[in-house]
């Protein structure tokens, strides 16, 4: 059997973060680390490699959209696929378009699930993207 | 020495410009204008008619002189009368005998018992529309009325128009910045609610897992992440009770120092959690005060819970929570912690409603609402803080409720 793939979860809540990991026990075996910042999620990112990225927008220490940005510069990590997980409410409707994050960040990032999670898009879409 | 005419009126215009830019209400200020045209034209009766933007009716907004009351109660059709036409042609009429004018409206000298014998009539213009028309009504001893004070009515009919479009624009501002307020809340709201609610989904997911595969440690993680978001929630609807309602404190007479040892009695195993040590400094010589205690309590709680927040990242995190009596007829408050600190740019932000350092922790309430709540006792909050070193809140408050 080939090595378990490495999901990287990047979230200041420990309950979110403990919510991703049991989603994501529904869909298999992970390698699963988690960071409770931007900045250790980015470093993190760096020394591991993983084969996916769960990120939270609202974080304290540097945030989700900052730690996108970051990752998408260096050659290393620019092609993690990563999933956006936020409960961000903008003035004009409850929740944060792909679209205007593909604006505001440079490129859009492959998914976007906004909270609270619902379980089936979860893992519709980490299947999609791990080709589960 | 009777002054001239023409000293009368330049006297009244003078007036008038006072007027509209004394900031008084526009209603205040119509009903001055109209007063002081009557006054220096010297007329039986004068009127503001103004168009109402709903049902398209000319409205006396202002009467003045013989039978104004009634007169006030009057509708006109668009179009109707002669200041019916002014509106609508936008152009000034003057008529000196109203029985030869077919344009004269008469049922309105029958509801009122005025009898109109001379009418002159301005319109009220602003940049882009009239907006209605200012008639003077029979000059007094049976004069007739000219061109110069035709002029002179326009000359005042513009001011007041002025006077009508800024009100407009005022009220426009008012009502974005209202509705722009609004939506700034809604979104705020939005975002805690949405991060509760993801605390609720996941924890019951947990829990269901737990139960599924029959995991009792899930069973019990899941079920206290549901009590503990439970709980954010009736935080957050008392905050937002406590932000959104104007409210006087219910003074009690009470002993601060037992309010705020309550607080870190409440707050130590938080500190323990985090591993912050907490330090509790009374002030034996304060005596009672009188405080709104829960108000008081919570304003506290808030700041010694994000005391014990910016601590975490330390090894070793302190708090310490002092009473201090001044000379004065005050007392302080002050919450002071060994942990991250804030930037200059933070501090400013720091009272803003829905500003939080916290991630999806925080709902922006908390500080808000602890200002809130020390400013209707006529205390204040102040912040010291510097970046890597620690935070100090000092909050003054009056010993005696403020009168």
């Amino acid at each position: 059997m080939a090595e378990n793939k490495k999901v990287l979860i990047i979230d200041d809540e420990p309950d979110a973060t403990a919510f991703s990991e049991a989603m994501l026990s529904e869909l298999g075996d992970f390698e699963i680390v988690t960071a409770s910042n931007g900045l250790e999620g980015l470093q993190k990112a760096e020394a591991i490699k993983p084969d996916l990225i769960i990120l939270d927008v609202q974080m304290p220490v540097m945030n989700g959209f900052q730690v996108f940005k970051e990752l998408k510069k260096k050659d290393d990590t620019e092609n993690i696929p990563v999933i956006m997980l936020t409960g961000i409410a903008t003035t004009t409707g409850l929740r944060y378009d792909a679209k205007d994050m593909g604006i505001t960040l440079g490129s859009e990032p492959d998914a976007f699930i906004d909270k609270p999670v619902e379980p089936e898009e979860f893992h519709k879409t980490v299947s999609q993207i791990l080709g589960l | 020495m009777p002054e001239t005419k023409e000293a009368t009126q330049f006297d009244a215009l003078l007036t008038i410009t006072q007027t509209i830019n004394s900031h008084l209400k526009l209603d205040k200020v119509l009903e001055s204008v109209m007063d002081v045209a009557t006054q220096a034209m010297q007329v039986e009766a004068s009127s503001l008619v103004l168009v109402d933007e709903e049902t398209n009716e000319l409205l006396f907004h202002v009467t003045e002189g013989v039978k104004a009351k009634i007169i006030k109660t009057i509708r006109m059709k668009a179009g109707e009368g002669i200041v019916g036409w002014v509106i609508q042609e936008g152009k000034p009429v003057l008529v000196n005998d109203v029985s030869k004018d077919p344009r004269f409206f008469k049922k309105a000298d029958k509801k009122s018992g005025f009898t109109t014998k001379s009418i002159l009539c301005v319109p009220m213009s602003t940049s882009n529309k009239c907006v209605g028309a200012i008639e003077v009504l029979n000059k007094e001893n049976d004069g007739a009325f000219t061109k110069e004070d035709r002029e002179f009515l326009q000359a005042i009919a513009t001011q007041a128009a002025i006077s009508i479009e800024n009100a407009k624009l005022h009220e426009q501002i008012v009502k974005s910045e209202r509705l722009a307020a609004i939506g700034q809340t809604v979104s705020g709201l939005a975002h805690c609610i949405k991060n509760i609610l993801n605390g609720i989904q996941g924890g019951s997911y947990i829990l269901d897992l737990g139960l599924k595969k029959e995991n009792f440690s899930n069973v019990d993680k899941g079920w206290n992440i549901v009590k503990k978001n439970n709980l954010f929630m009736k935080e957050l609807v008392l905050d937002m009770l406590s932000y959104s309602k104007e409210r006087e404190p219910e003074y009690v007479t009470a002993d601060v120092n037992e309010v705020v040892k309550s607080v870190c009695d409440l707050m130590e195993q938080k500190g323990k959690e985090k591993n912050v040590k907490m330090h509790f400094l009374p002030e034996d010589s304060l005596g009672e005060v009188q405080i709104d205690t829960k108000g008081v309590k919570r304003c506290v709680l808030n700041l010694v819970s994000n005391a014990i927040d910016a601590c975490e990242e330390s090894t070793k995190g302190n708090v310490e929570v002092s009473v201090q009596s001044t000379k004065g007829k005050t007392f302080k408050i002050h919450v002071s912690d060994s942990g991250i600190g804030m930037s200059p740019e933070i501090q400013e932000k720091l009272f803003q409603v829905f500003f939080s350092t916290k991630g999806s922790k925080g709902t922006g309430l908390g500080l808000a609402v602890s200002y809130k709540i020390i400013k209707e006792h006529g205390g204040n909050i102040s912040v010291e803080s510097e970046k890597g070193k620690g935070t100090k809140f000092t909050i003054t408050l009056p010993k005696k409720r403020k009168k």
